[in-house]
Order: structure tokens, then C-alpha cells, then sequence
């Protein structure tokens, strides 16, 4: 459950990296928590054993800025990936608002891949989140590994409920950030659709909506009995996301299940980042155009002084 | 799943039951969170130890902590106390989604803290009814930010933009540019003259 402040005008999201042991989860945030700005992210937290295996959960709060004057702060939590810890993994997932599942690309990892979705499943359901209506995106990491498998295949078999999908190599800080700006997206998006009366539509006797300008007058909670919600037009509806991929260009593959890769052009012959850019589709073959990410673009390579380039170089000169 | 609204004539009146149980338990931080871990308000402080990681940590402290008591057969450990050498936390579950985390030192005891919590509790279980039971309409939102993006991310962006045009990017003079503030410009030049050329 997301938390909606008024008093101090900020959402609080909780976003969760779910995923087989060693695939790259506790990397994710390690590599946000050394990339964001320092004003942007606070300290990272984790309980990790001796030989840093997560043993309860990492924990990054980060601010994404804010949209139309709501800060938006992610809480960003992994969990254990090894099997026997599945105790306390569930427990990181209690209130979440958006996974990442972030599977290891490897051949010899699709058992582990697979049990661990299903695990991911079964414990959803234990705390009675419908996964068709939570925001899942999976992360295909480890793309450079000799053995990793072609994205098409890695889709058929894990994807199987066509979630969107990037590829990363987390290590090396590539798709990292394209996988959160997705899932913060998504989560932004579905917030937006339940409370945004444009998107809800209108019901005779319902409680009118607080207009954020009039908060402060209200005074003490409304003694006015309780009435009727009215009806969102998309909350009940289950969100189906539609992937299109763009794979990476070392590995071209041919196109099976998933739509044909696009390659996107990029000046200077650099590589391209992997990215999946997706766009939402309400589950009654609606199209909301609303909820359809910009197109992601991709950073080719780690570059020792990117970080500061990406700060000081806006602008040719 | 439903989402936690609070407005602020919830602050207030939850500020308004925190503010004299910190004075008259002398606590130095009392930290009101739901089980998810996250803050719904807290009063005083502990220096700069980052309220969001200690709210998220005693979540998960207490999320463990009744796992276990359901395994041996309890439905839940209502109270949990952190005994240090000059500080200690005591956690008291208010109502089912929520927990007063309180912070306290060699000023008070125990005791006085315990029977300060019971005074308040009702209070807190009162004003927090309201935080829980609002209906999504008494909320308007409008998020739609289209196709831009979030402002964390856009310096990147524009750094991933500028990069394709095939230029190289150095930073020039002491002014921030528009979209990055004086204070982390000025941290990140000087970290960057730090840093060995090629390291």
C-alpha cells in the first residue's frame, strides 16, 4: 500500500527486488545508492551475512523528485534470495507496491529462475495481493555471461504472463536505472489512474474529492456518513503490461515469441543499451496511452567520468 | 490492499498526542509507523540517524519478531524492548497496523515510559482509526506527468542525450548549470579534483 501524505506532500512507494539467490538484486541498489546524487538518496541499510549474502533485506530510500508538487520517495528493498530463507523474504514483501524480479540470464539458472517466481507467487497470494492488479516487471540481468540465454527464450520461459521487461547488466550500472524508472512508472501511473478524478468516473452521491488547495481549511475529519466510493474506471480492471523489447546488439537472436527486436540507432557506432520500452494495455484490449513509458535510451557503457558529464555537460560547445 | 492517507489534520492531532508523551516520558524520539515500515509522524530526534532506514529496520525487526511468535505459538508479541548502555528503544504495537517506536535514554525508565504509552494509547488508537478509514475519494491526485520523467533521472537523460551527439562533456566555471543545484555541483567539482587523472 502506497502512502499518501498531504501534510508533508510526499508519496511513499515501497518497491521490492525479488529474485533467485546471486542474481543481482542486492547489486541493483547498490549501484543506485553510488549513482543518485547525494541530495536525492539517504544511506543504504543492509543486513547481510559475513559473506555478504542478504540475510533479511537492503534497504534504499530515494527521492525521484517531484510531480506536480508531491515528492515522490521509492523505498527500495531487496530480498534474500537463497531458498531456505523464504520466512523472512515474505515479510519484505508485506505492503509492496511494485516488484522487480530480477532473474539471472544464465542457462543453468531457468530451474531457479522459474521456483523462484513461483515462490514469489505463492507468497502473494498467502498475503492476498492479486498479482494481475500489482505492478511486475522482470529484469533480465546478467546479459554479458557467455551462457546467458537468447531473450526470446528467457521470455517463453519466464515470462509467461507477458510482464514488461529490461535487460541489465547490473555490475557494470547498465539498465539498472531503466528498470526503475519503468517499475516507478508504473507504480506513478496506476496511483494516478485510482486517484486522479479525470480518471475515476463520476458517481451521484459520491464524497466529493479534496482538492489539494482546500486541505488546510478542512479542519477535523468529516462527521458526514459514509458513502459509497465511486466506481474507478480502471482500479478493478486488471493491467495487463505489453513489452517491446530492445534487445542488446551483441547478441542478435531470431525472434520467436517476443515482437522483432528494433535496434535503435545511436550517433558515433556506440553500443546501445538494452531496454524494454512498454506500454499498458487495460485487460479489455483498451489501450491507455497515458500509462506508455518514453522510449528508454540506453547508456552504451560504464565511463569513469559519465557521472560528472552527466551533471556538468547539457549543451554543446 | 489499501493505501495510507494522511492529511494534515491527522499530523496535527497525532502531533498533538506525541509531543506531551515525549515530554512527560522524556523521550527523545517517538516514531509513530505501520507495519510496512513507513513513518507516518514521529517527534524529537536522535542527531542525524535517518528516521527512514530506523523505521524500516524496527518494521522488520518486528515483522521477525512476530514470526517467531507465531512459531511458538503466540499470536503476537505486543511490546518489544532494546536494551542498550546509554539507549534503549521500546516498541509497542498500538493496533494491528501500527507501532510506536520510542527512543529513550538515562533521563527516564521503563516504567514511567510504559505507563506514559498506556495514558496515550486510546488516544493514538483514535486518531489513527482515522488515518485507516478514509475513502479514496475523499483523495484528488494528478500525476500524470505524460512522457517526462522523474527529475532524479533527468540529468541522466540528458546526459545519455548529449553523449549520442558524439561530443565530450567537461564541466566549465563555477556556476551550476540551471538543472543541477550550486551545493551538489560544487561537491561533485570538488570530488572530481580529488580524483587521480585515469583512476
Amino acid at each position: 500500500m502506497a502512502s499518501i501524505n498531504y501534510a508533508a506532500r510526499e508519496i511513499s512507494v515501497k518497491i521490492v527486488y525479488y529474485g533467485p539467490g546471486l542474481s543481482g538484486k542486492t547489486t541493483n541498489l547498490q549501484v543506485i545508492h553510488r549513482k543518485l546524487p547525494i541530495e536525492h538518496r539517504s544511506d543504504m541499510v543492509s543486513l547481510a551475512t559475513e559473506t555478504d549474502r542478504t540475510l533479511f533485506f537492503d534497504f534504499l530510500p530515494v527521492d525521484l523528485g517531484t510531480i506536480k508538487g508531491f515528492a515522490t520517495k521509492f523505498q527500495l528493498y531487496t530480498v534474500p534470495g537463497q531458498v531456505y530463507y523464504n520466512a523472512t523474504r515474505k515479510l519484505v514483501l508485506r505492503g509492496v507496491d511494485g516488484l522487480v524480479f530480477v532473474a539471472d540470464s544464465a542457462v543453468d539458472k531457468i530451474a531457479e529462475n522459474l521456483e523462484s517466481f513461483q515462490n514469489l507467487e505463492d507468497n502473494l497470494a498467502e498475503y492476498h495481493y492479486n498479482r494481475e492488479e500489482l505492478p511486475i516487471i522482470i529484469q533480465y540481468n546478467k546479459r554479458d555471461l557467455p551462457n546467458a540465454l537468447p531473450i526470446e527464450d528467457l521470455q517463453q520461459q519466464i515470462n509467461r504472463y507477458n510482464l514488461p521487461w529490461s535487460e541489465a547488466i547490473a555490475n557494470k550500472g547498465i539498465g539498472v536505472f531503466d528498470s526503475l524508472k519503468l517499475i516507478g512508472k508504473i507504480v506513478i501511473d496506476g496511483l494516478n489512474k485510482k486517484y486522479s478524478h479525470i480518471n475515476r468516473a463520476p458517481a451521484a452521491g459520491a464524497a466529493a474529492p479534496r482538492p489539494a488547495s482546500d486541505i488546510k481549511q478542512m479542519g477535523a475529519p468529516s462527521n458526514a456518513a459514509p458513502v459509497a466510493p465511486a466506481e474507478p474506471q480502471t482500479a478493478s480492471e486488471p493491467i495487463v503490461q505489453e513489452a517491446q523489447p530492445v534487445p542488446l546488439p551483441k547478441k542478435p537472436v531470431t525472434a520467436k515469441a517476443a515482437p522483432k527486436p528494433q535496434p535503435v540507432a545511436k550517433p558515433g557506432g556506440k553500443a546501445q543499451l538494452p531496454v524494454t520500452a512498454g506500454k499498458t494495455v487495460r485487460a479489455d484490449g483498451a489501450k491507455s496511452t497515458k500509462s506508455a513509458p518514453a522510449s528508454v535510451t540506453k547508456r552504451p557503457e560504464q565511463k569513469r567520468r559519465g557521472f560528472f558529464a552527466r551533471l556538468f555537460g547539457i549543451g554543446k560547445r | 490492499m489499501k493505501d495510507m492517507i494522511i492529511f494534515p489534520e491527522d499530523i496535527e492531532r497525532l502531533d498533538g498526542i506525541l509531543l506531551p508523551l515525549s515530554s512527560k516520558a522524556k523521550l527523545l524520539l517517538a516514531l509513530l509507523i505501520n507495519r510496512d515500515g513507513r513513518i507516518i509522524t514521529h517527534q524529537g530526534s536522535l542527531g542525524n540517524v535517518d528516521v527512514q532506514s530506523l523505521a524500516a529496520l524496527v518494521a522488520g525487526a518486528t515483522a521477525s519478531t512476530l514470526a517467531i511468535a507465531n512459531l511458538v505459538g503466540e499470536s503476537e508479541f505486543s511490546a518489544m524492548l532494546h536494551q542498550g548502555r546509554e539507549r534503549n528503544i521500546f516498541i509497542d504495537a498500538i493496533d494491528e497496523n501500527t507501532y510506536l517506536s520510542v527512543v529513550f535514554d538515562g533521563q527516564t525508565n521503563i516504567d514511567r515510559v510504559k505507563v506514559f504509552i498506556r495514558q496515550f494509547e486510546r488516544e493514538l488508537k483514535e486518531a489513527l482509526y482515522a488515518v485507516y478509514n478514509k475513502s479514496d475519494d475523499q483523495v484528488d491526485l494528478d500525476l500524470d506527468f505524460g512522457n517526462d520523467s522523474f527529475h532524479t533521472f533527468r540529468n541522466e537523460e540528458a546526459f545519455t542525450a548529449y553523449e549520442a551527439s558524439g561530443d565530450g562533456a567537461q564541466p566549465s566555471g563555477d556556476a551550476a548549470p540551471p538543472h543541477v543545484s550550486q551545493d551538489a555541483y560544487q561537491y561533485l567539482f570538488n570530488k572530481r579534483k580529488r580524483q587521480p587523472p585515469g583512476g
